[in-house]
């Protein structure tokens, strides 16, 4: 059980990506997530926490001890890697037992220790076998056997999943969640994937460029997005992002005109008018209806042709056009539209955000 | 949809260090200072007999280019002499002249037999592990055997080549008692004997490669000559400019077979580089100024043929 | 120990569909077997030769033209030379100079290689490069300042002597390297975080899984010593020290040959040599497979 702080931590140079003034605490038994696309520098500062890479600024405490430069066997921090890194010439009893071995706990406790580790993670027939010998699943839970054993003050999750396929990725998501509530043990789990993230995290960070963007509560970020690079990121179909500019009370975009309601003309005050602002719109706060449609309140209509349909069985997207702009909408998987078709577009702005020209959320 | 800049915001208040920036540098240092100590103390053991065995020999080496004698009479300070010599002697133009042309016979013909040799053996569904033990025979053979055994090819009464030509009804060859034979013979018996190596090395980059490129080639109607041209050559390229490096820096330092089968004769014909050296610092005792000034040129021709070679396959 | 077996080795192209009573795909296959039955024939034949000589009585060697097998074989050429010749001690002079140097290259070069291809550490490149230029340095030329060094240290005519020079080699570093790169950082890392130093990570985790590598240096350590030449010759002048290519060497005399003697040495010191490739070959190209020789 520990607390794992970043102080001003920078990494300058490295092999990955580098890290620029991070400054974050991980509770003790929290699971936090850190998200961003490949090379947005978040396996560098999860090594750096292990120890596998060097922290060239700044500094990582544990539980308020300064590990920058203890010995990565010595920071009491247990890891599995994207491609497990077991031990090919081990058994799996020896390669969940190793982390033990090494520490010179006595063979008998060995013995028994990972027995029992491997009776929690349903690893009991398989103890004699080699690493090749096992399907991927199987390898994913001796990673994960071999890091709990030691009893670890921090767990550290390099895209543990992203080798399995969709189905087992499901089940070992919810299995991980279990573990973590039974043992309570800190951990750090970085993934490029969004699902994982929002599923699992208590909080999240999105990184990008070696630079975090936002942290918090998974809803949270998806809700309040701190910048163009967030809302664009959490979430699928990608958010609508329309450049316009600010004239008194409406947005005008590119053929197309929007009145903000009080929400986001108050973000709008934080700006000049007649300056370049970005609106974002989420799919699903877009419905597609057939024939006119009054606004009320929050909501908006704009007329537009329908370019593409995609049903995904639960759901359909739709791709419409308005003005100059496509926008795209989430709707109810049964809805009969079609190419060419003329619809409205009702855009409810409970939800909606205005960026500015830096891309910061104008709101925060 | 339009590009809109992704900037980033500022998270988090930096919190305090709790070490000050002089504890940070020391700590650091202490900290890669214990792991340079790590990698070093895993490279002494190799580095003893490196520097003992090598890099020593070397500096000697380069001192006695400036001095003469030191092994029987006393040694003497000469300056440049035996650098001038070097350039003057008639034997090492001759020397270095057989021993690039007997790279050049040597090393293409060991190559292309190698690579086909390897191609074929790619085929054998059965037998493989036979052929190859087999063909590797010749490399494990010490030069002294290999030059016994040679000598029973090339003998000029009793040697099989021999004997072969007379029952086909043909002359005699005089293989290593002819000046203009002997260098060639030479050749056939490092090639003989390298053969094995390259092609074992060859087969296990030729089974390292992708199959489904291959498919993919035949799918699209590449003859086997096509595959090997477009795709062998260029996936093999690592291996080939390994193996052609190598192979320049091996074969430029020819020397046991010639000391042990004509010893540099008939008429220097097969007299190369080290064989020269050898001679001049062990069998005349007293030029080791001359024959270190010779190594060094060696080594520098070694180097530059290398580089050049280094040059020429990387660029393509 | 750690699965080497690769099915590839076995693995062949798909046969071209058939056509008529001769296939093209058996006209193929037969191809492929006489090109590789002449070429062991060549690889073969010189050797066959020399089995046979050194069969042949002392009387049939001078029969012209010579025969290919002899006539009545005998095993007299054999029972000269371990008689006559102190045979079995060249044996054991070349079996202990051959495996020490192969045995103490494995470790010091596979520590060498591990910290070239693992670790950080300033002086790495330069160092590196060092090793890249001295594989350039034709050992003949450092013969006399080589000969000194050991005179100087008293070594002449002992095992290190014999020993100590084939030690400085630096191309199984390099080998080494290549092939300990190869393998997964993150093996190394887990073994970091799970609690190894340095040393065990590399007693534990990299020489287990470079035992193909381990091989081809071994093997190719152990034929480079076992084969070797110039330097036993004048490092071990006693007879008593010499190796079994020195003491081959001394059984031709400026005057007289004896093929039949000096085809049973052949024969002899080659075996062991060839029983070790055999027994190895198939780690031997996995190793090279695995070490696939990159820039």
């Amino acid at each position: 059980m520990a607390q794992v702080e970043f102080i001003q931590v920078g990494k300058s140079y490295g092999e990955t990506g580098a890290v620029h003034n991070v400054n974050l605490t991980v509770d003790d038994s929290e699971f936090l997530v850190l998200l961003g696309p490949s090379g947005c520098g978040k396996s560098t500062l999860l090594k750096m926490v292990a120890g596998l890479e060097d922290v060239t600024a700044g500094e990582i405490r544990i539980d308020g001890r300064v590990v920058n430069y203890v010995k990565p066997g010595d920071r009491n921090v247990a890891m599995v890697f994207q491609n497990y890194a077991l031990y090919p010439h081990m058994t799996v009893q020896e390669n969940i037992g190793f982390p033990l071995k090494m520490t010179k706990v006595p063979k008998d406790q060995i013995r028994e220790r990972v027995t029992r580790t491997a009776a929690i993670l349903g690893l009991d027939g398989l103890l004699d076998r080699r690493p090749e010998q096992l399907s991927g699943g199987q390898r994913q839970r001796v990673a994960l056997a071999r890091s709990i054993i030691r009893e670890p003050a921090v767990f550290l999750m390099d895209e543990p999943l992203s080798n399995l396929d969709a189905q087992l990725r499901v089940q070992t998501r919810e299995e991980l969640l279990k573990l973590h509530e039974r043992l309570q043990t800190t951990t750090i789990y970085v993934t490029h994937d969004q699902i994982e993230a929002m599923t699992m995290g208590h909080r999240i960070v999105v990184m990008r460029s070696g630079v975090v963007q936002q942290v918090g509560r998974p809803q949270d970020v998806y809700d309040n997005p701190a910048n163009t690079f967030v809302a664009a990121f959490l979430g699928s179909p990608r958010i609508n992002l329309q450049t316009g500019k600010l004239d008194g009370a409406t947005f005008g975009g590119d053929g197309f005109v929007v009145p903000l309601n009080s929400k986001l003309a108050g973000a709008a005050s934080a700006v000049t008018a007649g300056s370049d602002v970005a609106l974002g719109v989420r799919p699903e706060d877009i419905e597609v209806r057939v024939g006119a449609v009054e606004a009320s309140g929050d909501k908006i209509a704009l007329d537009g042709v329908v370019s593409l349909v995609e049903p995904v069985g639960s759901d359909l997207y739709v791709r419409a056009q308005t003005g100059n702009v496509d926008w795209m909408a989430r709707t109810e998987a049964r809805l009969p539209v079609e190419p060419g078709q003329a619809v409205t577009l009702v855009l409810n702005l409970e939800h909606a955000h205005l960026f500015g020209e830096d891309g910061r959320n104008l709101a925060s | 949809m339009s590009d809109i800049t992704l900037t980033s915001t500022e998270i988090g208040a930096a919190g305090q260090l709790s070490l000050s920036p002089e504890e940070h540098k020391r700590e650091q240092r202490r900290y890669l200072l214990r792991r340079t100590a790590t990698a070093y103390l895993f490279l002494v053991p190799a580095a003893v007999f490196f520097i003992a065995f090598l890099v020593i020999p070397i500096g000697f080496l380069f001192f006695y280019t400036f001095h003469n004698g030191g092994i029987i009479s006393p040694r003497v300070y000469v300056g440049l002499d035996n650098w001038r010599n070097v350039f003057r002697d008639d034997l090492v133009i001759t020397s270095i002249k057989n021993t690039l042309v007997y790279c050049l016979m040597a090393i293409p013909s060991v190559f292309v037999i190698s690579m086909f040799l390897a191609l074929v053996l790619q085929q054998a569904t059965r037998g493989g592990s036979v052929f190859r033990s087999v063909f590797y025979l010749p490399t494990l053979t010490p030069y002294v055997v290999a030059a016994l055994i040679w000598q029973f090819v090339v003998h000029r009464d009793f040697g099989i080549l021999n004997m072969t030509l007379v029952k086909l009804g043909r002359d005699p060859v005089n293989w290593i008692g002819d000046p203009d034979m002997a260098l060639k013979s030479i050749t056939m018996l490092e090639v003989w004997r390298g053969v094995g190596f390259w092609t074992l090395l060859f087969l296990a980059a030729l089974i390292g490669l992708p199959k489904e490129l291959y498919q993919a080639a035949a799918i699209d109607g590449a003859n086997a000559w096509q595959r090997f041209r477009h795709l062998t050559i260029p996936l093999l390229r690592p291996t080939i400019f390994f193996a052609v490096v190598m192979a320049t820096i091996w074969n430029l330092q020819l020397f046991d077979s010639v000391s042990i089968m004509t010893n540099g004769g008939p008429q220097n014909s097969t007299a190369t580089v080290v064989w020269y050296i050898q001679q001049t610092t062990f069998a005349y005792t007293d030029k080791v100024g001359f024959g270190a000034a010779l190594s060094f040129t060696l080594l520098m021709l070694i180097l530059v043929l290398a580089l050049i070679e280094i040059r020429l396959l990387r660029k393509r | 120990m750690v699965e080497t077996h690769f099915p590839e080795l076995d693995a062949t192209v798909p046969p071209p569909p058939r056509r008529g009573i001769l296939s093209t795909a058996s006209l193929y296959k037969l191809a492929i077997y006489i090109i590789l039955i002449v070429a062991a024939f060549i690889a073969m034949v010189p050797f066959g030769y020399v089995v046979s000589t050194s069969l042949k009585s002392t009387m049939s060697l001078f029969a012209y033209p010579p025969d290919w097998l002899p006539d009545e074989p005998t095993l007299d050429n054999y029972r000269n030379l371990i008689d006559r010749y102190p045979f079995w001690r060249w044996l054991m002079n070349s079996a202990i100079v051959a495996g020490s140097v192969t045995l103490i290259k494995l470790v010091v070069d596979s520590m060498a290689g591990y910290a070239f291809a693992k670790m950080r550490f300033p002086g790495k490149e330069p160092l590196f490069l060092l090793v890249l230029i001295s594989l350039m340095v034709p050992f003949a030329a450092l013969l006399i300042p080589t000969f000194i060094i050991v005179r100087e240290l008293g070594l002449l005519n002992t095992y290190w002597g014999l020993i100590l020079p084939g030690l400085a080699s630096p191309i199984g570093i390099f080998m080494m390297r290549q092939f300990i790169e190869s393998l997964p950082s993150d093996l190394e890392n887990a073994a970091r975080l799970d609690g190894c130093s340095e040393f065990q990570i590399y007693r534990r985790v990299i020489l287990p899984l470079i035992k193909p590598g381990l091989v081809v240096l071994g093997v190719f350590t152990f034929m480079t010593q076992w084969t070797s030449y110039l330097w036993p010759l004048v490092a071990a002048t006693k007879p008593q020290m010499a190796t079994l290519t020195v003491g081959a060497r001394s059984l031709t005399s400026d005057f007289t040959q004896d093929w039949g003697l000096n085809s049973a040495a052949a024969v002899l010191s080659m075996l062991p040599m060839i029983l070790v490739f055999i027994f190895l070959q198939r780690y031997f190209i996995a190793g090279s497979i695995a070490g696939a020789l990159k820039e």
